[in-house]
């Protein structure tokens, strides 16, 4: 299962591949499968035309040799595939053959000569026999054939063998070669070829996942076969979209919580003016409720704002300073870290995502801890109390925009539910992770992972 | 109370704000006027004695920040400044104009006025010195643009400054040589966040010692004086 899916086809490329190496070596199996069909048998190959021809068109000539030249001919025409042998007699065998007579009155005729000048026997031949000395060490003997053997005019018999056309070994060896050679050649253009043709969909992907992550614009350049610039085409204009509905939601909500400030400041200013210190004092919470709800709100609007350019900046000094701003005005902030690094980030950003962690902790969890650490690629930041935690149905949602866990967290000091929701988006703007967990016995600790 | 004869300047485009807020100030012994533009804030200016103005940022015409800019030059009146925006951006440039305070609405009333005592009691304090809110100025191996709240070293690592560290720092530099003694830091520093009222300068000089000291127990950049206060010590390059 684990192998399966590791060579599984991972991308167009190696589907490709995969089919086209597949599809030749269908071919090949054809060819192989055709090849082993049309083998012949013994008194088919013996009966077979280019065999019967060629005897046909030697008898007249070694008939008008003399004996020494009949000899040489036997010598040098003889081969591995073919060989002639003449005797006194025809080469005779022990063996009972039912078919003889069969190929013999076909031989007869196709050559247009008596049937009794015309002998054939199965044979046994060893290499030592007709010129089988001349064959490689592929074949292996001895090896069952028949010899046709046929009266020359000067009484001597001209014996001819036949032998099976053997599927030999180096054949098959030749069959693996090919097809390796096939896999490597097509391998190789298509992984080249192929992941040209495909650049641009990975092209599409990174930007998919860049749009995906932080709801950053990401321009792909429109290149690739016609449907693959339609596709490319489509995916930016989606990506200008989806930012230009965003971005009008965000300066409709952001101008809503600017404007509802100046009569507020009004309000507020007349509540000061009240005689009446309960009324007076009542007014001033709620003015201050809806203060703190439309700050809230241009904070998430705002979020990982990307017009704040990215600096080098001292990690450790930063996360201190959050601390240190809380522990000094009386909160159990303590920071815990050694490490000294500088990351290139937004840090009036960040700064708010550590400080919304903080004050989190501080408001459910009494205390907290801030951890500075470093793993391979990352930076880890840990923010943990030791307060009740939550449910662990509530870990992811409790990150989502407006969403508030129990009525017992939500108190007078009030959240409005995006505190965390803005830690996400800023964390997620800087390519990072955001995530919370449970700690046991108990505590709630929140973890950023930042890439450096 | 010396507050009885101060005359503030209330400039708002928005009525509803002007009216309630100069009652406010008058229940608190200020003389007020009120101006909802640049040309009224003129003539008033012209005709009036003013000792500090309350500037919104945000009117129709020429807005505060231009008008800040313009008074600026031409007298030394303290200016407040108040804006709907809570960006850090908009805080630097209120600063850079020459704003001696910063307010965000919707603010608390009480917050205004302490901050207008405060800054009325700084310019009466406080030797003339010109304000020096902008420019880039180096010292020790650190290098501060003054309108922003972070010091970069040679490295251009840049460390984070809190408001209250960034005041201090960048009051201690505009006074370098000079010593400021808690009450005169605690003036200039105050204010922005309410969480700054309950901390004391020692602590805020001490966290900048850590930051900016080479060896934070011997300081060589922030010294204390004998007889209190401090004085920025280090030798200023200035830059722009």
């Amino acid at each position: 299962m684990n192998i399966f899916t590791r060579v599984r086809p991972k991308n167009l490329a190696q589907q490709l591949m995969l089919l086209m190496t597949f599809s030749l070596f269908l071919l090949l199996l054809t060819f192989f499968v055709v090849d082993i069909a049309q083998q012949k048998n013994l008194p088919d190959t013996a009966t077979d035309n280019t065999q019967l021809s060629k005897l046909r068109a030697i008898l007249p000539i070694v008939e008008i040799l003399d004996e020494s030249q009949q000899r040489q001919f036997q010598n040098r025409y003889s081969s591995c595939h073919e060989g002639y042998l003449i005797t006194n007699s025809p080469i005779q065998s022990t063996k009972t053959y039912n078919d003889a007579n069969k190929i013999t009155h076909y031989i007869s005729q196709y050559l247009s000569i008596k049937i009794n000048e015309v002998k054939v026997n199965l044979a046994t031949f060893e290499q030592s026999d007709f010129a089988y000395h001349k064959c490689g060490k592929s074949i292996t003997f001895p090896i069952e054939g028949m010899v046709i053997s046929l009266l020359l005019k000067n009484g001597k018999w001209l014996n001819a063998e036949v032998h099976e056309h053997e599927w030999h070994l180096t054949e098959l060896h030749n069959w693996f070669f090919w097809l390796i050679l096939a896999f490597v050649i097509i391998s190789a253009v298509s992984i080249k070829l192929i992941s040209y043709l495909t650049k641009p969909l990975a092209e599409l992907n990174n930007a998919a996942q860049i749009f995906a992550k932080g709801l950053e614009f990401s321009e792909v350049k429109e290149s690739g076969s016609p449907d693959l610039r339609q596709l490319i085409k489509s995916f930016n204009i989606m990506q200008k979209d989806v930012l230009k509905a965003l971005k009008n939601r965000t300066t409709t909500i952001a101008a809503i919580s600017h404007d509802i400030r100046t009569p507020l400041t009004s309000l507020r200013l007349k509540a000061e003016l009240l005689d009446d210190k309960v009324t007076r004092s009542s007014f001033v919470e709620s003015i201050n409720k809806i203060e703190r709800i439309t700050a809230s709100a241009l904070d998430f609007l705002k979020g990982d704002n990307k017009e704040e350019t990215k600096k080098l900046i001292n990690f450790a000094a930063m996360l201190k300073n959050e601390c240190l701003d809380f522990s000094e005005i009386g909160h159990q902030v303590s920071y815990i870290g050694t490490v000294d690094i500088n990351v290139n980030c937004r840090p009036v950003a960040l700064s708010r995502a550590i400080r919304n962690l903080i004050e989190n902790a501080i408001k459910y969890g009494g205390n907290c801890q801030v951890n500075l650490t470093l793993s391979e690629k990352h930076i880890v930041i840990k923010v943990s109390d030791s307060g009740a935690g939550i449910h662990e149905d509530d870990l992811v949602k409790a990150l989502e925009p407006f969403h508030r866990l129990s009525k017992a967290r939500e108190s007078s000091q009030g959240g409005f539910g995006l505190g965390l929701a803005i830690v996400k988006t800023i964390v997620e703007g800087h390519s990072g992770e955001f995530w919370l967990e449970n700690l046991n016995p108990h505590g709630l600790i929140a973890i950023i992972r930042l890439p450096y | 109370m010396t507050t009885l004869n101060k005359h503030i300047l209330i400039v708002d485009d928005e009525r509803e704000i002007t009216a309630p807020l100069a009652t406010y100030l008058t229940k608190h012994g200020y003389k007020t006027s009120i101006a909802h533009n640049g040309i009224d804030t003129d003539k008033i200016l012209c005709r009036e004695n003013i000792d500090l103005i309350v500037l919104d940022i945000m009117m129709p015409g020429e807005d505060g920040l231009s008008i800040c800019r313009r008074l600026q030059d031409k007298k030394q009146i303290p200016i407040i400044l108040l804006t709907a925006l809570t960006d850090e951006t908009d805080k630097i440039i209120g600063l850079e104009v020459g704003a001696d305070d910063y307010l965000s609405k919707p603010f608390n009333p009480r917050e205004l006025v302490a901050r207008i005592k405060s800054v009325l009691r700084r310019s009466e304090m406080m030797p003339y010195h010109k304000k020096l809110t902008t420019g880039v100025v180096k010292f020790e191996g650190w290098r501060i643009n003054l309108s922003f709240k972070e010091i970069i070293d040679d490295n251009d690592v840049v460390t984070l400054l809190s408001s209250g560290e960034h005041k201090l720092l960048v009051s201690l530099i505009q006074y370098a040589g000079i010593t400021l003694n808690r009450n005169q830091l605690m003036d200039m520093t105050k204010g922005e966040e309410a969480k700054i009222f309950d901390r004391s300068i020692d602590n805020h000089i001490s966290r900048l010692r850590q930051k900016i000291e080479k060896d934070p127990k011997n300081p060589q950049i922030i010294t204390t004086h004998r007889g209190g206060g401090y004085v920025f010590a280090a030798q200023l390059v200035f830059l722009s």
